[in-house]
């Protein structure tokens, strides 16, 4: 793997981001301005069971953080359809680029935006009076807070290189940009609704939660917003089970990929 | 006796086999394209073979769909044969492929490049895809931007360049690796007559630095000029190859678009 080659596609991956505006927008924003907009309207809300112990905004904003990588399977899919739908994919095959460093540039470049979209949305959230305790809680030593945001960080990547997957899998089954963006919804939608924004104490959907991957992001980035300290087992359970959702959806993108690019 | 002459035969046959003169060597290859249902199903390439030898400019010729492309995409490691073996620069497309990869050069019939990127931009991307020094990318780059007439334009956004004009970054980026074999998919479609006339001259400067190149083309003019020989397709069949000027004269025709008409019943530029 030659390492030049790797960051020469993330460098012009990344140009392609901020020379689209729109698409800058509406993927790296979205998330941010959706927790600003439900941070101020239900920062102070905790619905009909006035026992709860978090406010809805709370209990919903790991969901939003784990829809910016959603997003990435939008990118992904109407990146590599649009590449092939122009030529440029086929004139990238014939050069010396070897599928293993095209990938692990996809994975790179596409990592970087759902990580600056959790650090914004984030940044908003405790901005809006939000105080996650493992990041706020006094009786976590600094090491512990350390693991805490490293671990949230770790979450995201593993469920972006599982999106990055479900995006590859979307660009093969389609020929043009704009039917790999519209099929990607297919993968983004009932991980949206099921695994993420869904608040969890909602009867029944825990249970289709479990078959979506954003489902472990979300409830494992929760499972520490709470305070939950890194070494729990259930925070490793669903930490294991996304990895294995991760590997299988990168492994079946990767091999339609490769079956792709020599049809 | 008989045996021992049976054995040197299929020596002479296995060496010419591995006979490494050939930049390029294909032999009864097939390509097969399976629609969803049978009526679809289309044959691509029909059992052609030929070779390419080293320093030589060697034009495919036909219509649309007469199979050209879709052989530079098999040469070029694009797309699998269904039957046949192929060897470029001695390696085999099947398993082979990376080390092929590493002295070829494509420049595709789309003019695929970065929209995104400026002209410079482009070339440094597919200069680094083949780990050039930077300094020879931006060395070359540049000669070649000047040689084209898009220096200039070498700042601006791709997406802001004519048609001719992307056409011609697209040749430039080929030609950045300085390859031994060049594949050259109707480069000069879209160019105006100055500028097609000045890719030419430049190609001209290839064959003499004995590069090996394959050129598709519609232009009879482009064939007649550049190549060394051609290899006229129809329906994924070789129906002609050889010499330009000894084509011409066999069929006792003017031109090569004589020949296919003679053969075929139609003319070349039908579909165009």
């Amino acid at each position: 793997m030659k390492l030049r080659r790797v960051f020469t596609v993330v460098k012009m991956e990344m140009t392609r981001q901020i020379m689209d505006p729109l698409v800058l927008v509406f993927t790296m924003l979205l998330v941010p301005i959706l927790i600003l907009v439900f941070g101020l309207a239900m920062g102070n809300n905790y619905g009909w069971d006035e026992s709860n112990t978090y406010t809805i905004f709370e209990m919903m904003l790991p969901g939003f953080l784990a829809y910016a990588g959603l997003l990435t399977i939008y990118d992904v899919a109407a990146g590599v359809a649009g590449e092939r739908e122009t030529g440029i994919q086929k004139r990238i095959n014939t050069t010396p680029l070897t599928t293993a460093e095209y990938l692990f540039s996809q994975m790179i470049s596409y990592t970087i935006k759902p990580i600056i979209q959790l650090v914004l949305g984030l940044g908003i959230a405790v901005a809006v009076g939000y105080r996650p305790k493992i990041f706020f809680g006094t009786e976590y030593s600094i090491g512990l807070k350390f693991a805490g945001c490293i671990m949230v960080i770790l979450f995201m990547v593993i469920f972006t290189f599982c999106s990055v997957g479900f995006g590859l899998i979307t660009a093969t089954l389609v020929k043009t940009a704009s039917a790999a963006g519209g099929l990607a919804f297919i993968f983004i939608v009932p991980q949206q609704i099921f695994g993420s924004i869904i608040p969890p104490y909602i009867l029944g959907m825990n249970a289709i939660g479990w078959a979506m991957p954003s489902w472990y992001a979300a409830q494992g980035m929760g499972l520490l917003f709470a305070g939950t300290p890194f070494t729990y087992w259930e925070l490793w359970v669903r930490f294991g089970v996304l990895l294995a959702f991760s590997l299988v959806i990168y492994v079946i993108g990767i091999l339609l990929y490769e079956r792709k690019k020599r049809s | 006796m008989i045996k021992s002459k049976e054995n040197e035969d299929s020596n002479i046959e296995m060496a010419k086999n591995i006979d490494n003169s050939y930049d390029i060597e294909v032999k009864d290859l097939k390509k097969h394209f399976k629609g969803k249902r049978k009526m679809s199903d289309v044959l691509a390439v029909d059992g052609i073979s030929f070779h390419v030898e080293k320093g030589e400019i060697f034009g495919l010729l036909g219509t649309n769909g007469a199979g050209k492309t879709t052989t530079i995409r098999i040469l070029t490691g694009t797309l699998l044969p269904t039957e046949g073996t192929v060897t470029v620069g001695g390696f085999d497309i099947k398993s082979e492929i990376q080390k092929i990869k590493e002295m070829i050069s494509v420049c595709p019939q789309e003019p695929a490049v970065y929209k995104f990127l400026s002209g410079i931009g482009n070339i440094k991307f597919f200069g680094n895809m083949y780990l050039l020094p930077k300094d020879q990318i931006l060395k070359r780059g540049e000669e070649l931007l000047k040689l084209l007439g898009l220096f200039e334009a070498r700042k601006r956004l791709a997406r802001g360049y004519s048609g001719g004009m992307v056409r011609q970054l697209s040749l430039i980026i080929a030609l950045i690796n300085e390859p031994d074999i060049l594949f050259l998919d109707e480069p000069t479609v879209g160019l105006d007559p100055r500028n097609r006339r000045k890719v030419w001259d430049f190609l001209k400067t290839q064959k003499v630095e004995n590069k090996t190149i394959i050129l598709t083309t519609h232009y009879i003019e482009e064939a007649e000029t550049l190549c060394n020989r051609v290899a006229i397709m129809d329906y994924g069949k070789i129906i002609a190859m050889g010499p330009p000027q000894k084509l011409i004269e066999e069929h006792k025709v003017k031109n090569l678009e004589e020949v296919f008409m003679k053969i075929t019943g139609r003319s070349i530029l039908e579909g165009i």
